[in-house]
């Protein structure tokens, strides 16, 4: 996969949030977004999997124009901000029912997905009664099964305890070797580091050279 | 489409706001049939005392056609269900949108559908929501009321019933009231189905699922108070949608043409404006 980001520029309300990117990305690396809070990142992890559309230039994703030739990645997995899932349901539930949208993965390998990420398959509490740790895991796992080709992950391990750090690592190493690309913001910079094969620093919506 | 469809179905059919609003109907549903009842046994106290005349009036007993919730008039729960039905209609599901992009759910399932299917299947839910719960309580009123009271063939000249001759199928309820009854809940179903889907168009300018249904409400209410001021209450959907008619002049041509226009505006805002904008 390759993703392109064309002096890309996005006003909201007259303050420019992003300002002038560009960049290229390609398959099997992870990209890491560094940055204080409202520099962008966020921001730009939405223009990039569709949710909002830049207002000058163009994000390009395997050279298809993205809001023009396609509305959002034909393969893409996020987990922007807080994790939501319908509370009335258990976490292999909501995941049956994402699935069933596009990835139409059996239950042996959504149940592989939940275990992977430290979650009980078998754990019959609805969402609703998830604490914040677990809530954060089947956010991942929703972003992270059937392998998607971009996985865009906006703080990933926020709330979540060092088995489960440890577990979300492994499952990014194996993204990578399947040759997806990863992108992901986190606030703790050795984290980052230790995951990232390329770090991007962002400031005021630019990205730092 | 499919798969948006079946996913929004089955959280329309899993909602405890669907069970709420079937519970706030059936209540006052319920209501009105033991007010009904109680009529009819003081009805029955009063014709075991006096025979069929008192006082040069002709006492004629309450039917299925004066007794059920569309068709009493003076009783509190008919008044309540159709003020309250904007409220009734969107609460079960109609403001899901605002609960998605609140929460951030509507990221999940915009990545994974295309934006116009998950457009058109929160559309047709809505209204399929809207149709179906009004249709669930005032088919349940009909049936209730149908267990105890007689189907007798409204007679005009008794001055019991409250659809006048004149009124739009007048002439159909004095001959065919359960054609008249059925056809007219029809009507009213397809309406609260509108004003669910309305309650979409309401979700564009909102984040606040409150705000969205109440917003519905207040749209219509109003609505109904100007038209009232200048005598055209006969445009009001609030007011034409009580199959007694309250007021004169209502026309299946009024009914339609405002129907349509409503589902076509809220489908044009919601379907084509919305999928335009950012989703944060």
């Amino acid at each position: 996969m390759i993703l392109k980001l064309q002096n890309v520029s996005k006003e909201i309300k007259g303050v420019t949030v992003l300002d002038n990117i560009s960049l290229t990305m390609e398959g099997g690396k992870v990209y890491g977004f560094q940055g204080k809070n409202g520099s962008g990142k966020t921001m730009l992890m939405r223009l990039i999997c569709g949710l909002i559309k830049p207002t000058i230039g163009q994000v390009v994703i395997n050279g298809e124009i993205l809001g023009k030739d396609i509305s959002f990645p034909r393969s893409v997995g996020v987990l922007i901000e807080n994790p939501s899932f319908l509370p009335e349901y258990t976490a292999l539930k909501n995941l049956r029912l994402l699935s069933d949208l596009r990835d139409h993965l059996s239950d042996d390998e959504l149940k592989a997905v939940l275990s992977d990420v430290g979650l009980d398959p078998e754990d019959k509490r609805k969402y609703r009664s998830f604490s914040l740790g677990m809530k954060q895991k089947l956010g991942i796992a929703a972003a992270v099964m059937g392998e998607p080709e971009l996985v865009i992950l906006d703080e990933p391990i926020n709330a979540v305890d060092d088995a489960g750090v440890e577990n979300i690592r492994k499952i990014l190493a194996r993204l990578k070797e399947h040759g997806s690309l990863i992108i992901v913001a986190c606030h703790d910079r050795e984290e980052l580091e230790l995951i990232s094969d390329e770090i991007l620093r962002i400031d005021a919506g630019r990205i730092i050279p | 489409m499919k798969v948006a469809l079946k996913l929004e179905l089955r959280r329309l059919f899993s909602s405890k706001e669907l069970y709420i609003a079937l519970a706030i109907g059936l209540a006052l549903v319920v209501w009105l049939f033991v007010h009904e009842v109680s009529e009819l046994s003081r009805f029955e106290e009063q014709y075991a005392i006096y025979g069929d005349k008192v006082s040069g009036y002709l006492y004629y007993p309450k039917t299925v056609f004066n007794s059920c919730i569309e068709l009493e008039y003076d009783a509190l729960p008919p008044i309540l269900l159709y003020l309250l039905f904007p409220i009734i209609a969107a609460f079960p599901y109609a403001s899901t949108y605002c609960k998605d992009k609140k929460t951030g759910y509507l990221k999940n399932l915009l990545v994974r559908i295309d934006r116009r299917d998950c457009s058109m299947a929160k559309y047709i839910v809505s209204f399929f929501s809207g149709f179906l719960v009004s249709g669930a309580i005032l088919l349940s009123s009909l049936m209730l009321t149908m267990l105890l009271f007689p189907m007798l063939t409204p007679e005009a000249v008794t001055q019991n019933y409250y659809v006048q001759s004149g009124n739009m199928w007048g002439n159909l309820f004095y001959t065919m009231p359960m054609v008249y009854t059925l056809l007219y809940i029809l009507v009213d179903m397809l309406w609260c189905g509108c004003m669910a889907s309305f309650t979409l168009l309401i979700s564009m300018f909102t984040r606040s699922a409150f705000l969205a249904v109440t917003g519905s409400f207040i749209v219509f209410e109003v609505l109904d108070y100007v038209l009232s001021l200048f005598s055209l209450s006969r445009f009001s959907p609030i007011t034409f949608l009580r199959p007694i008619q309250t007021t004169d002049g209502i026309s299946l041509g009024i009914i339609l043409t405002e129907f349509v226009i409503c589902m076509a505006v809220s489908f044009l805002g919601f379907y084509f404006l919305e999928r335009e904008k950012d989703v944060f």
